[in-house]
């Protein structure tokens, strides 16, 4: 038993480990996605003062040399002759990412028409639609914790303390019940919300944890009780 | 990565169809950029290849595909006015998705109270096979809850609570 204790204090905390960068790494991508927005934004702005998408570029360009990795590309090539059209489709074939290609669109776009508002729009609405994503996914979080607090601990616990309370054994198929309503917890992020990253690492780390309160946790907790009870 | 979610890149794809559609480009030429993609705008250029109308080949999409990719591609069957159906697309989509994150607390909070409910009836059963245990040695009586009726109870239990976690209430794309 011992063993299994300890294999488990281990899978707990390698996918607790695993779990932390996966919600780090995502966490510096929205901030990266909100930065690029922001960028795109201040280009339509830019737009809007200049009415030259080119003066747009190379203002950006020069104010936030970080951020502004790709719009330097299109410079360096409007620099080197390019017409704006061939600068930007030539850096979002370069740059192989769909959202900054996406932006690209717009950008073409918007200097065919050689209309600010057009590309201001549609960053208003990107902007929208990916504030609405962030908040959804943050919400959807929130909820799976919720439900996988509930049925990985407290539910267990419940079972744990009400068996040692009506005298009943907590035996083999309701070890199985719980393990099995553990499991579906742990996936129901990866199959509802779509969250499977998330979900298959979680499934590990919240069997260690159903193990450990169960089988670990809660005995120790009810003798020691019980010692300072009749104690 | 940005727009990785499916509903927010297909909100950034007709986008990008709207303000290309503005600025100029032809529709099968917008198509064709992004057919590689998106296997629905791939289905339409490989029917233009077989020598069927632009107009011809977005209907024949259209009884293929249902939902928002319907309405994607009925909106880009409008002709001259299929960026404006767009825009209306875009922004029906976008209504729909402030709908759902309002919805998500109440949905989870009745989905979490159903779970509960059929986590909790184990319970009742054991309790059951105590009382009868008890009511067996006190000898008032036999009752009999032996454990094919525990194991048929949680199985039933548990798929129930499965079918209930499951279900796509929750709406995240």
């Amino acid at each position: 038993m011992t063993d299994i204790s300890s294999v488990m204090w281990g899978i707990f905390a390698a996918s607790l480990v695993v779990y932390i960068i996966i919600i780090v790494k995502r966490s510096s991508e929205k901030s990266a996605d909100q930065s690029r927005i922001g960028m795109l934004e201040k280009i339509a702005q830019y737009f809007s003062a200049s009415k030259s998408l080119e003066k747009a570029l190379r203002q950006a360009a020069s104010e936030q040399p970080d951020s502004a990795y790709y719009y330097k590309k299109m410079v360096e090539k409007i620099e080197s002759g390019a017409d704006i059209e061939t600068a930007i489709s030539g850096t979002a074939k370069e740059a192989n990412d769909p959202f900054f290609s996406g932006i690209c669109d717009m950008l073409a776009a918007a200097s065919r028409k050689n209309d600010a508002n057009l590309l201001y729009n549609s960053v208003q609405k990107i902007k929208e639609a990916s504030g609405l994503q962030a908040k959804l996914d943050s919400k959807s979080e929130v909820a799976s914790w919720t439900v996988q607090f509930v049925f990985v601990i407290i539910i267990p616990l419940m079972y744990y303390f009400m068996a040692f309370t009506l005298g009943f054994e907590t035996d083999f198929y309701l070890n199985g019940f719980l393990s099995a309503i553990v499991i579906a917890s742990a996936l129901f992020q990866g199959i509802v919300l779509r969250q499977w990253p998330q979900s298959l690492v979680k499934l590990p780390l919240l069997f260690s944890a159903f193990y450990l309160v169960y089988f670990g946790m809660a005995p120790a907790l009810l003798s020691g009780l019980s010692g300072s009870i009749i104690g | 990565m940005a727009f990785s979610n499916p509903q927010e890149r297909f909100i950034l794809l007709i986008e990008q169809f709207r303000v290309s559609l503005i600025s100029g480009l032809s529709i099968d030429s917008t198509i064709k950029k992004f057919s590689g993609e998106f296997s629905f705008l791939s289905g339409v250029q490989a029917k233009i290849g077989t020598g069927q109308q632009l107009s011809d080949a977005l209907q024949n999409q259209v009884n293929e595909e249902h939902g928002k990719i319907k309405n994607f591609l009925q909106a880009l069957g409008a002709g001259d006015f299929a960026a404006q159906k767009l825009d209306e697309l875009r922004d029906s989509l976008l209504k729909e998705k402030s709908e759902s994150f309002e919805n998500i607390s109440s949905s989870m909070t009745s989905k979490l109270g159903w779970l509960s409910f059929f986590a909790i009836i184990p319970l009742g059963v054991y309790l059951m096979a105590n009382l009868a245990e008890i009511f067996n040695a006190a000898e008032l009586g036999t009752i009999a809850v032996n454990d094919s009726v525990k194991i048929l109870s949680m199985m039933v239990c548990a798929i129930i609570f499965m079918a209930v976690l499951f279900m796509k209430r929750v709406k995240n794309d």
